[in-house]
């Protein structure tokens, strides 16, 4: 689509998920190891690592502006 | 019609009356169920509350409409009357090119959402065509035998549930001597998706559930057209490869297309915020390009079936060949 309107929770995710690329490549460099033999939890630590970054980018774009707001500027 | 108390108009209302009744009766309930048909159609209803986002998408099924006419420029002989089925927004006819669309006295195009059938309805290029709408399941086309000169369906055959019904169904309505040219979706349709979302959902959450439909083969394809009664068939495939940005890039204009999952067996409700970040990185190390893009694979599926007419082409009966290919695959032309 030409112009994805960022007010969509999924285009939130998406801008987020970009922003932490070598904690998406680390993921599925784990799964695609060996991928015949995947199952529950086996890449749980580069998961989790991913969706602190995630969250980690989610929060920092709000913080300045909620910082900002606050502040006056 | 209740008894008539009057002896005199029977044989003038019962005419009609009972050719109604056959038009009901000759379309029962398809036997296999695989897709859920009333989600689609909301899915689809859906797909055009941003009309811009809708437009925006329709470049896969502008490129494959386009495909499909260049087939059906083949055809020599005129075509008074067109029917597309699954018409989508009627993307055959705002493409059709002139010497197709001056012989044609009328295109009627079918889709199960109205919202959709009537999305362009507005476009120029329909002040230029005899276009009519009608709003019917195509799973069941409504309409009388031999009643068109050709059926076109483009991207709309991969959602019917009882292919053999719809393609015996289409036979049915088509004038003897006339083709069915179609296009869709099959074989290995968006295996990269298929297999990033499994990877991701059996590593996050123990387990998969469908998220892409199961589509039919190339080889299934040449069975159910014989089995439906066409002749002379063709069958071809082609690949197009769409690139995107990202995994969430890809399911957005899916929705947007209206071609969002509707397996009846899917697990209702959004795919988790998890699976899909997971998906994601799979998605890019088992597919991706090195230019970071995505690629998506959509492999159409082709076939052209004629009805059978009194003066078509038959294959010779078999043994009256009189040259041995043995002859000539052996020994080139000594006698």
């Amino acid at each position: 689509m030409s112009t994805p309107r960022p007010t969509r929770p999924i285009h939130k995710l998406a801008s987020a998920v970009a922003k932490c690329s070598p904690e998406v490549s680390a993921y599925g460099k784990c799964i695609v190891a060996d991928y015949n033999n995947v199952h529950k939890d086996k890449c749980l630590t580069e998961f989790l690592r991913l969706k602190e970054c995630v969250r980690g980018v989610v929060s920092f774009v709000l913080f300045p502006l909620i910082l900002g707001g606050l502040m006056g500027f | 019609m209740p008894p008539l108390r009057l002896p005199l108009p029977i044989p003038l209302f019962r005419v009609p009356a009972r050719t109604l009744a056959i038009a009901t009766a000759a379309a029962p309930t398809p036997t296999y169920q695989v897709f859920n048909r009333q989600t689609k159609r909301l899915q689809r209803s859906r797909s055009i509350q941003n009309t811009t986002d809708s437009r925006a998408t329709d470049y896969l099924k502008s490129e494959i409409s386009l495909r499909l006419i260049d087939r059906l420029q083949d055809i020599q002989r005129p075509l008074p009357h067109i029917l597309d089925l699954g018409a989508g927004a009627c993307h055959v006819a705002r493409q059709l090119p002139l010497g197709i669309s001056n012989r044609l006295e009328k295109l009627t195009c079918v889709d199960m959402s109205r919202e959709l059938l009537f999305r362009d309805a507005e476009l120029e290029f329909n002040n230029n065509l005899p276009i009519e709408r009608v709003v019917a399941d195509e799973e069941v086309p409504p309409f009388a035998d031999d009643s068109f000169d050709a059926v076109v369906s483009s991207l709309s055959m991969h959602w019917i549930n009882d292919l053999p019904y719809t393609l015996s169904s289409i036979n049915r309505i088509l004038k003897p001597d006339a083709p069915f040219i179609a296009a869709m979706l099959g074989g290995d349709t968006l295996f990269e998706l298929r297999t990033s979302l499994q990877l991701a959902e059996l590593e996050r959450r123990g387990g998969v559930s469908p998220r892409v439909s199961p589509l039919a083969d190339v080889r299934d394809v040449g069975g159910l057209m014989q089995r439906a009664g066409f002749k002379l068939l063709t069958i071809d495939v082609d690949d197009i490869v769409v690139e995107f940005p990202d995994v969430f890039a890809l399911m957005a204009d899916l929705n947007a297309m209206g071609e969002g999952n509707a397996v009846l067996a899917r697990e209702v409700g959004p795919i988790g915020r998890d699976v899909l970040m997971a998906a994601e990185g799979v998605y890019r190390e088992l597919h991706g390009s090195e230019d970071e893009k995505l690629p998506a694979t959509f492999r159409i599926i082709y076939m052209i079936g004629w009805k059978e007419g009194e003066n078509q082409p038959k294959p010779l009966p078999r043994g009256s060949g009189e040259i041995s290919m043995k002859d000539i695959l052996e020994g080139g032309n000594k006698k």
